[in-house]
């Protein structure tokens, strides 16, 4: 059918047309950031006219990056590691156990995923600050150890595991809360791992809180110390695209690595 | 005690951290919300008086707050109409088991895992007035492009772009997953009826099919629309002369910058009110659905 | 030995132990004036065995009031905080800040007369000073000697037509002759604030607590600043960082309004030939003293006193000195500026001795609670009158109505 060929090679360019227009933003910011200094002044353009790595390692020393990432680090994973661990017992009892109340208690915890934090900020930086929890680690981490999205994800996933893998361990007397972390946690890596993506690239990614939860330089996170250091380097295109690198770099390695799990995450559940 | 009482009792056990953490950082400080929206509260001296509706006729009369309405339903009537054609568009172009157009599929998503403060950061320097990429292009064709960030005109539009140009792969994912769900017995079923393939077929057969989906995405998209705020704070700081204050930047600067939070509460409960509302809609016409 | 030993005993707890713990919050981020400082903050904890002073960085000063009211609500203020004075009667108001009035009386080893009067008065509220001075500054124009020179202007403008005509003349080949900042922070209200003061008004009447800046003075000075516009001889600065040398020095705008602090950068850049002259006149010559002091934070005795060592320490000559030559920031002691290593640093650097003797002519912005509710609503009504949403005088008038009800 030679219509359909070349319908199919009409739909391959504009496929690739369309795919090379989204990456143009990223490509121009990956030649801004090796460009020569003196060259944005005029410009960059897309080709390539140096590679000057060092622009790299002076955005990095230009400012505290160091303690950013590290701040970042721990707050992303302690963060996700929180979210897991909370995600997968709620998850557990609500997909595997009766209890008076579950379908309400379900219902009113996953509610809660369509509240944004933009819009409760007020009273929860009214606890935080009655805890002295404002510019800490705590701020930054505990109001985000639970979060809906795990819940009804592993709820689901468990929904789909069949009872007979459990039936062998509570013949043999074990408690729910061995067979939940023997015999479910291992068969729900999948749905771990996309938990896992989705939670630390959000959390590497969050402006809000930091901005508002932080107030000097040694509690700010990667995302925060961007706006602080794009404000200085305003004009310093160069170097300000090699930290928008650099600062981008985890996230974007982390999807490549579990795309699947990524994409399945949305797909499954819609919401991040 | 039974089984059946142990397990009841290691349920409980299972969700009290989950339970407990949503309680206090979001069931809780709803009503806080609304409690403080009543008050004035000077955060610096922790006194709280109690002020009626107070908070609420002063937002109403302000200037700022109903600019701020205005482009929150500006940012949001445009962004997620359009947005939502670009990623059906884009997932029926690579809606493909080909392995190359699985490559396009991550390209296109790549934007939706980059931080918006990078790609604010990176659209202020593409929207740059002389030096940047797009006003470069628009030279090209002759055109000459405006001064995109500090134009009171072209701000919005320019934060909107780079709203579409983030968000797009991520609504395109949700259509591939709700094109896939459609059967292709229902289309086989189509072509020996005469139905060819093209406008027809999605006419007949994609639309009605993945109508869930649609509905589905569009309410995701307006919640993530609403709630917008990290784009402003890098592209624009939600100017010039306000022209990109949108009501979540509006509460964070009545909040953190004015310091009053009574006021700023007042708006916080009338946006989630908003959401609330919005959630239920979708409910309700869910269930008149099954 | 072995008494001395004992001796050692009693002394009790080690070093380490004894030590009291202080921060100073900062808005220093990087560069030159960011590595002076720590350097004097070593030598300040070498010269003070006992204390140890940990500076910290919050960033952009025209953002902070959002943060610190963060973490003074959260009960974790800083023991010292560097800040422009114009800031500190909101907190001491909110009751947080400790009046240092004791301190200097009682301290046989402190002048409070070698300070300049001014700078105490800007610390002082109801009779009391919470916040000392740190540093002095005020605003000039710089401007491009070589574009000066292009456009045939032997002599700086001294008046607002002169400086109006010299920047439609420096406004060509793509240069525009006048940068004006633009933003609705702190930094447009104080740049604005020198205009009305020298067409003759004021910011409020002489009560305090009433705007003024809604008379015609007000409105000439914005209408001026529109005339620049509109002549095509402004542009606007990058929103909310009109304190920005980088379109001056790469050749963008011909003149821009700034402080002396960027001395080192501007001797840095040795390729474009940087003047200053005075800010314009209208009915008179006027410009805004800046600069930062120290506000101290309520906490224990043993802290307060230490903090206050560390004010001391900052007013002291011999600080003031190296900190006025390596920064170009204005000494705030009498004694700083007269001694000889002073005066011949102002010899070899004239864009400071313009700083240096516009302080005469220098203003002030009012120490009360009410100035960054003010300034925020200044800010606002400027940018929309520069943009031309209003009419100078609806814009200020506008401004005026807001800022009435903060007094009420």
């Amino acid at each position: 059918m030679p219509a359909r060929k070349r319908m199919s090679v009409w739909r391959w360019l504009s496929a690739l047309l369309v795919a090379i227009v989204f990456l143009v933003p990223i490509w121009s910011m990956l030649v801004t950031s090796l460009a020569n200094p003196n060259e944005a002044g005029t410009g960059t353009g897309l080709i390539p006219r140096t590679l000057r790595l060092e622009n790299y390692s002076e955005a990095w020393q230009a400012t505290n990056f160091s303690r950013q990432f590290l701040n970042s680090l721990i707050v992303a994973l302690t963060v996700t590691a929180g979210q897991i661990v909370t995600s997968l017992m709620a998850g557990y009892a609500f997909a595997r156990i009766r209890f008076f109340g579950r379908d309400t208690l379900l219902m009113v915890l996953l509610s809660t995923v369509i509240v944004p934090f933009q819009v409760l900020v007020i009273p929860v930086f009214v606890i935080l600050a009655k805890l002295s929890w404002i510019n800490s680690y705590w701020a930054l981490i505990v109001p985000s150890l639970a979060n809906a999205f795990g819940i009804f994800l592993f709820t689901q996933f468990f929904q789909t595991i069949p009872y007979e893998l459990e039936e062998a361990a509570y013949v043999d007397g074990a408690s729910r809360w061995r067979v939940l972390w023997q015999i479910m946690v291992p068969l729900a890596r999948p749905a771990i791992a996309t938990l896992f993506m989705f939670t630390f690239v959000a959390e590497w990614n969050e402006l809000f809180k930091p901005l508002v939860l932080t107030s000097t330089n040694n509690m700010r996170t990667v995302q925060l110390g961007l706006t602080v250091f794009q404000e200085q380097f305003r004009v310093d295109y160069v170097h300000l695209m090699a930290a928008v690198v650099f600062a981008t770099v985890p996230s974007v390695v982390l999807f490549f690595l579990g795309q699947k799990q990524f994409v399945r995450g949305i797909a499954t559940t819609g919401l991040r | 005690m039974t089984r059946g009482h142990r397990d009841a009792v290691a349920a409980y056990l299972f969700v009290l951290p989950a339970g407990l953490l949503l309680g206090i950082f979001v069931i809780y400080p709803i009503c806080e919300l609304c409690y403080v929206s009543l008050h004035e509260w000077n955060i610096l001296d922790d006194r709280m008086t109690y002020v009626a509706t107070a908070n609420y006729s002063a937002i109403f009369a302000d200037d700022g707050f109903w600019q701020a309405v205005v482009n929150t339903v500006t940012f949001t009537a445009v962004t997620v109409p359009v947005g939502m054609a670009i990623s059906l568009a884009l997932a029926l172009l690579l809606d493909s088991r080909l392995k190359a157009f699985g490559i396009l599929r991550t390209a296109l998503f790549t934007p939706v895992v980059t931080s918006s403060v990078a790609a604010g950061i990176v659209f202020v320097w593409l929207l740059n007035d002389d030096r940047g990429l797009i006003n470069g292009t628009l030279r090209w064709f002759g055109v000459d492009g405006p001064n995109w960030l500090q134009s009171e005109t072209w701000a919005m539009p320019a934060v909107i772009l780079m709203w579409l140009w983030k968000q797009a792969g991520y609504n395109m994912v949700l259509f591939l997953a709700g094109l896939q769900a459609i059967p292709s017995s229902t289309y086989e079923a189509a072509e020996i009826d005469g139905a060819r393939p093209g406008w027809q077929t999605f006419r007949l057969i994609t639309w009605p099919q993945l109508w869930p989906t649609t509905f589905f995405v569009l309410v995701v998209s307006v919640i993530f629309a609403f709630r917008a705020f990290d784009q402003m704070y890098v592209m624009t700081r939600g100017g010039p002369v306000g022209s990109t204050t949108t009501l979540v930047y509006y509460v964070f600067d009545k909040a953190f910058k004015f310091g009053d939070m009574g006021q700023a509460a007042a708006v916080s409960t009338l946006m989630l009110a908003m959401v609330m509302a919005l959630t239920w809609m979708q409910f309700r016409f869910r269930h008149r659905e099954e | 030995m072995l008494t001395w030993l004992a001796g050692m005993a009693c002394w009790g707890p080690p070093a380490q132990r004894r030590q009291v713990q202080i921060t100073l919050w900062h808005g220093m981020e990087s560069g030159i004036n960011n590595r002076v400082l720590a350097a004097k903050i070593d030598q300040f904890n070498r010269l003070h065995s006992d204390i140890l002073l940990e500076a910290q960085v919050y960033g952009a000063a025209d953002q902070l009031g959002p943060k610190l009211d963060a973490a003074v609500a959260g009960r974790t203020p800083p023991d010292l905080l560097w800040w422009a004075p114009a800031y500190f009667p909101k907190y001491a108001k909110a009751g947080v800040l400790r009046s240092v009035d004791d301190f200097i009386a009682q301290d046989p080893t402190f002048s409070k007369d070698d300070i300049y009067a001014s700078l105490w008065e800007l610390g002082t509220m109801d009779g009391e000073v919470y916040a000392t001075p740190f540093s002095a500054n005020n605003l000039a124009v710089y401007y491009n000697k070589a574009m000066f020179a292009r456009a045939g202007i032997d002599r700086p403008p001294q008046t607002w037509a002169e400086f109006r005509d010299a920047a439609a003349r420096l406004t060509r080949d793509g240069v525009s002759g006048f940068q004006l900042p633009i933003g609705t922070s702190e930094w447009t209200v104080w740049t604005w604030e020198c205009f009305l003061w020298q067409a003759g008004g004021e910011l409020l009447t002489s009560g305090k607590h009433e705007a003024a800046f809604g008379a015609p003075a007000g409105v000439e000075a914005l209408d001026f600043w529109k005339s620049l516009v509109k002549d095509g001889s402004a542009v606007f600065s990058e929103a909310d960082a009109g304190y920005k040398m980088d379109d001056l020095l790469s050749g963008r705008v011909a003149m821009v309004i700034n402080g002396p602090w960027n001395l080192a950068l501007l001797n840095d850049r040795t390729d474009v030939d940087v003047g200053v002259f005075p800010l314009p006149r209208d009915r008179q010559a006027a410009t805004n003293i800046g600069g930062e002091s120290l506000f101290l934070f309520r906490s224990d005795p043993a802290r307060e006193h230490a903090a206050w060592e560390f004010m001391k320490f900052v007013m002291s000559p011999d600080f003031q000195v190296d900190w006025a030559i390596a920064t170009g920031y204005l000494p705030v002691s009498k004694s700083a500026a007269n001694t000889e290593r002073y005066q011949a640093f102002l010899r070899d650097n004239p864009i400071v001795k313009v700083h240096n003797d516009q302080m005469t002519v220098g203003r002030a912005r009012p120490s009360i609670p009410e100035y960054p509710a003010m300034s925020a609503i200044l800010g606002r009504h400027i940018e929309a009158a520069l943009y031309g949403k209003y009419s100078s005088e609806e814009a200020l008038s506008r401004a005026s109505a807001d800022v009435d009800r903060l007094f009420q």
